[in-house]
């Protein structure tokens, strides 16, 4: 009998080592996709509270009479911006995440293009899948380059205004200032827009 | 230096140099031409990132900032800058006709 319990607990321990590593594959070739996908959830959140924030800016800025004021404020909404940028940036998390998550699911229907294990429509099923993936993965992503280019705008026109701000003052310009403090709220204003329908448009993969 | 002193030293430079990363970050924007396939480097950080289009934008620790091409397995500084808090600078590589040395023009 303690033969057998034991001849039984090896199977057990076989068939489960045989078996979790090909759960885990399974696992794994969706993982980066879905990763990808949550955290593109996460950042449309943020990237509508900053938009509010963006927005809320324009307005406070468009009212003011004191440059200096107007300045902080226009720091500080280089802030906000450069908030957005950092993980759409090349380099940064979300976008390195969606090139892996492309990488994972273009090698997924590589593989099973080449399948034979299954029959001809359950291969093409899975194909059809896996083509439908690497798609959206692949709007998702060029839809975050599109976001890091508008980022990438506004930051500019923000830091150029602020330094062309700053010169007219060492000059005494104030009024000329606070003309260009007021068209510098119109832009942000139309950046805002542009990026709350960037944002809207945004799918995550699997969706 | 006692263990435990060591380690809550570690912790607090670990958790200093984190809030130094994400505090002091400013961005730049590099503009390759079709073709460029030359291994690049903001220091000595190699920009592992594809160059869509062309151009790439990563996001820099603040304080200068040496832009380098890997060339037979040496550093060639090809130009130095200032990155600033949250802002963005543009460097553009560029290679004349007559000199095959690639040069950068800046855009702060």
């Amino acid at each position: 009998m303690r033969r057998f319990t034991s001849f039984l607990s090896t199977v057990v321990l076989l068939v489960g080592i045989c078996t979790v590593p090909a759960i885990s594959a399974e696992t794994d070739a969706v993982t980066p996709v879905e990763e990808f996908s949550r955290q593109i959830d996460q950042l449309k959140n943020t990237f509508t509270e900053l938009g509010k924030k963006i927005e809320d800016s324009a307005k406070s800025i468009d009212g003011m009479t004191d440059v200096e004021k107007a300045r902080q404020e226009i720091e500080s909404l280089r802030g906000i911006v450069s908030e957005l940028l950092g993980p759409v940036s090349d380099n940064g998390a979300v976008s390195q995440l969606g090139a892996k998550a492309l990488k994972h699911a273009r090698e997924k229907l590589r593989t099973l293009e080449q399948e034979t294990r299954f029959t001809r429509e359950e291969q093409q099923y899975l194909v059809n899948e896996w083509r439908k993936l690497v798609e959206e993965t692949e709007r998702a992503t060029d839809d975050l380059a599109a976001a890091r280019g508008e980022f990438v705008q506004l930051l500019r026109v923000l830091q150029t205004r602020e330094d062309f701000i700053e010169e007219l003052m060492q000059i005494r310009r104030a009024a000329e200032a606070a003309k260009v403090i007021r068209q510098l709220a119109n832009d942000i204003r139309a950046a805002s827009d542009a990026l709350k329908s960037l944002i809207r448009a945004i799918k995550p993969p699997g969706v | 230096m006692r263990p435990i002193a060591r380690r809550i030293m570690g912790v607090w430079l670990i958790l200093f140099g984190v809030t130094a990363c994400i505090d002091n970050a400013g961005y730049v924007e590099i503009k390759t031409f079709p073709g460029f396939n030359v291994p690049l480097y903001l220091d000595a950080v190699k920009v592992g990132v594809p160059f869509k289009n062309g151009s790439a934008v990563v996001r820099q620790q603040v304080g200068r900032t040496t832009l380098q091409l890997e060339r037979g397995g040496q550093f060639l500084p090809i130009c130095d800058f200032d990155v600033r808090k949250n802002r963005i600078v543009t460097v553009k590589i560029i290679v004349s006709a007559f000199d095959r040395t690639p040069r950068c023009e800046l855009k702060k």
